[in-house]
Formats: structure tokens, sequence, C-alpha cells
């Protein structure tokens, strides 16, 4: 393979891992060790979690530097793990580059999930914490209603908001329904209803990636990992309270 | 207790189980990174009934997660942020940030303050324990030395 598809190789494994959700030090670490079995000299890599930076010493003796901004950001750990296979496959010797390009550029493609996959298991998620705080069935089920709920309103939005208007409008309704809910049938916990349907918005994989950039060493990244985790507990928070506003004004009419 | 325990330790795999689909894990992953979510949840729910501190419930909950968290990747050849993020989830106080939130809400500044203060004191302690945890895990072989840039 020639300097520009080994090139192309690295920037797309890096992208993946950064783009679905990977940590910095990762895409770091995997597009080095991908150009080491590739033979390629001097291999260098600098990510933050908006862009990446790959150098190394072409057979030339020249120096090739590739700058890649990541603009879109979604989760899928599978992808994240599929590089990580792909690299450690690459350096046991059973995998060409060839293919690794060929299987980097299937992963690269968007992916098709089920338009129902994130509504469910969102529900999945608020079932299993109702029961945590407390809760039974009926809290369970009005938890796993308003979490599949809050996934849905990226479909009612005309225009592409990405994640914050789902934040809040999601953490709104998922606190307003549950109290409405109490306050018409007199059933159910309201705190177990509300907590489980907000879980699935936690930022789990940021508060993770923050912790564990910062364990390697990457400051940077970690604390961009952790306001981004800071961010979106904040946005839960003000939607919580919106809802908890909006049901003062109308619990009153009820 | 028992019916405690159960609860713990079926609602921790639920929760984390939902939650690694959402990120859209693999399977594999998912099913022993909620595994692991409910030891570590379970660790902590049975330390604080036994003795009745939270914050070292907490710490050692998430430390024990962390830890078979990464053990976890070593074992099945998988990245360790599957397993870490499914299994820190059931520990996250969702239900403390939210009677804080509620509280704000109808105007208890100080009880609001005070339930988000002990809710972030546990956050950190889950901070703390990942970050051990991960920490024992961190020691590598070294790279390769490198040759100086012409």
């Amino acid at each position: 393979m020639n300097t520009a598809g080994r090139m192309k190789a690295l920037t797309l494994a890096g992208r993946i891992i950064l783009e679905y959700g990977g940590e910095t030090y990762r895409a770091e670490d995997t597009v080095v060790r991908m150009a080491q079995s590739m033979g390629l000299a001097e291999p260098d890599a600098f990510g933050v979690p908006s862009g990446l930076f790959i150098s190394f010493t072409d057979d030339m003796g020249e120096r090739r530097t590739t700058v890649c901004r990541m603009r879109g950001r979604d989760t899928d750990l599978g992808r994240v793990d599929a590089v990580n296979q792909l690299s450690r496959r690459l350096s046991g010797g059973q995998l060409s580059e060839e293919e690794l390009l060929d299987e980097l550029n299937k992963l690269a493609v968007p992916g098709v999930f089920s338009r129902w996959h994130q509504p469910l298991t969102a529900a999945l998620t608020a079932f299993g914490f109702a029961l945590m705080f407390e809760g039974n069935l009926w809290e369970m089920l009005i938890s796993a209603l308003c979490a599949a709920l809050t996934q849905m309103i990226p479909w009612l939005l005309p225009v592409k908001t990405g994640n914050m208007a789902k934040l809040v409008l999601g953490s709104a309704l998922s606190s307003l329904l549950p109290m409405l809910f109490h306050q018409l049938t007199g059933l159910g916990l309201v705190d177990a209803m509300v907590a489980g349907a907000l879980m699935p918005l936690v930022p789990g994989l940021s508060m993770t990636n923050a912790v564990l950039d910062v364990v390697r060493g990457d400051m940077v990244s970690g604390t961009a990992h952790a306001a981004r985790a800071l961010l979106t507990a904040a946005l839960v928070a003000g939607g919580a309270l919106m809802g908890t506003e909006i049901f003062r004004w109308i619990g009153g009419l009820l | 207790m028992l019916t405690g325990l159960l609860r713990a330790m079926i609602s921790g795999f639920l929760g984390a189980a939902g939650f690694g689909a959402l990120l859209h894990a693999p399977r594999k992953g998912i099913l022993c990174g909620s595994a692991i979510g409910a030891l570590g949840y379970t660790a902590y729910w049975l330390i604080f009934q036994l003795t009745g501190s939270e914050l070292p419930a907490m710490f050692v909950g998430a430390l024990l997660a962390a830890v078979l968290g990464q053990l976890a990747a070593r074992k099945l050849h998988m990245i360790s942020t599957v397993f870490v993020t499914i299994a820190i989830l059931p520990l996250v106080p969702g239900i403390g940030l939210f009677r804080s939130m509620s509280a704000l809400g109808q105007g208890n500044m100080m009880q609001g303050a005070n339930l988000a203060a002990h809710a972030m004191s546990l956050i950190l302690m889950i901070v703390m324990g990942t970050g051990l945890g991960s920490a024992l895990f961190s020691i590598r072989r070294a790279p390769a030395a490198k040759e100086e840039t012409p």
C-alpha cells in the first residue's frame, strides 16, 4: 500500500474511535500501534476530542502529517471495539493493510439501526433503575414510557438540533409526566419514576472517558470530557427543574 | 435484607444492560459489563446497609466495578471503556440529584444545596474509585524509544 493509503487507514481508525465515543488516549495509541505494525518510521499522534493530528516519516525520509477535524459525534462502542480488534489483528499479522482499509471503510459508514433501538433500550434502562429506586410495577412502567418518549423527541423536531434539545425537553417531560400521573391517579412514587426515567440521560460515557483520559495523563482531553459531562448533567438538571415548574403551574388547575 | 439484596442485583443488572445497549456496546460486553455493574452496586448497597456510611460504600463499589471491568477487558480482549462505563452507571446517584433539583424547584434552597452537595460527594467517590481502579491497570509496556525527528 502506498503512503496515501496508509495515511487514510490511520486517519479512519482515529476518526472512528473519536467520533463514536472512544477515549482520546485510545485513538492516539491505536494510530501509533497501527503505524508501527505497518513499518512506518517515527509515528506520532496527538488527539483532542475534536481533532486528531497524525505524523510519520515515509520511505523517502519525508515527514508526512495530516490533520483531521471531528465534526459529528455519535455513540457506538461496538465500532470503537471493532477498530481495536482490527489493530490487534494487524499487529498479529492476521490482516493485510489492504484488508485493514477495507474493514475501516465499512466501519466508517453510518450504521443502520432500527428506529426503535434507542427508545426500547432507554425504556429497559429506566425500567431497571425504577426498580432500583424502590419502585414497583407502576413506577417501572411510567419510567420506561418517559425514557422511551425522550428518545423519540428528535423525531418530532422539525430541524436537527443535536443532543441539547433532547436532553432539556426529555428531562422536562420525564419529570412532568410522572408528577401528572401521580396527581391524577394517586399511584406511584414520583421520585422513583422521575429518577428512573432520567438515568438514560446521565453522561456516563463522558464521565468514564474523562477519568480514563486523566488517568493516562491526558489532562486536555480529560478536562474536555469532564466539561461535556458537566454540561450534559446541567442540561438534564435544568430540564427537570423546568418540568417541576411547569407542573406547579398546571398542577393547580387539575 | 434478602429482598433488598435481590432487588439491588436485578435492578443493577437491568439498568446497566439497558444502558449498554443504548451505547451500542457489543453483546458480550453488555452481558459481562452488566454483571459487573450488578456486583458493584450490590457491594455498595451491602456496605451501606451494614455500616451506614454511604461515601466509603460508593468508593468501594466504584473501585470494584473498575477493577473487574479492567480485568474483563483483558480477559475478553475488548476495550475497557465498554465494561467500565456500563458497570459504573448503576452507582450514579440519580435519585439524589433529582431530589436536589426538586427541592430547588420548590424554593427549598438549603435543602436543595445540601442534597446536591451530597450527590456531588458521591459522584466524586465514583470518580476516585474508577480512577484508582483504572490506574492500577494503566502500567503498560513502555513504547519503543523514538528516534529524533529530522
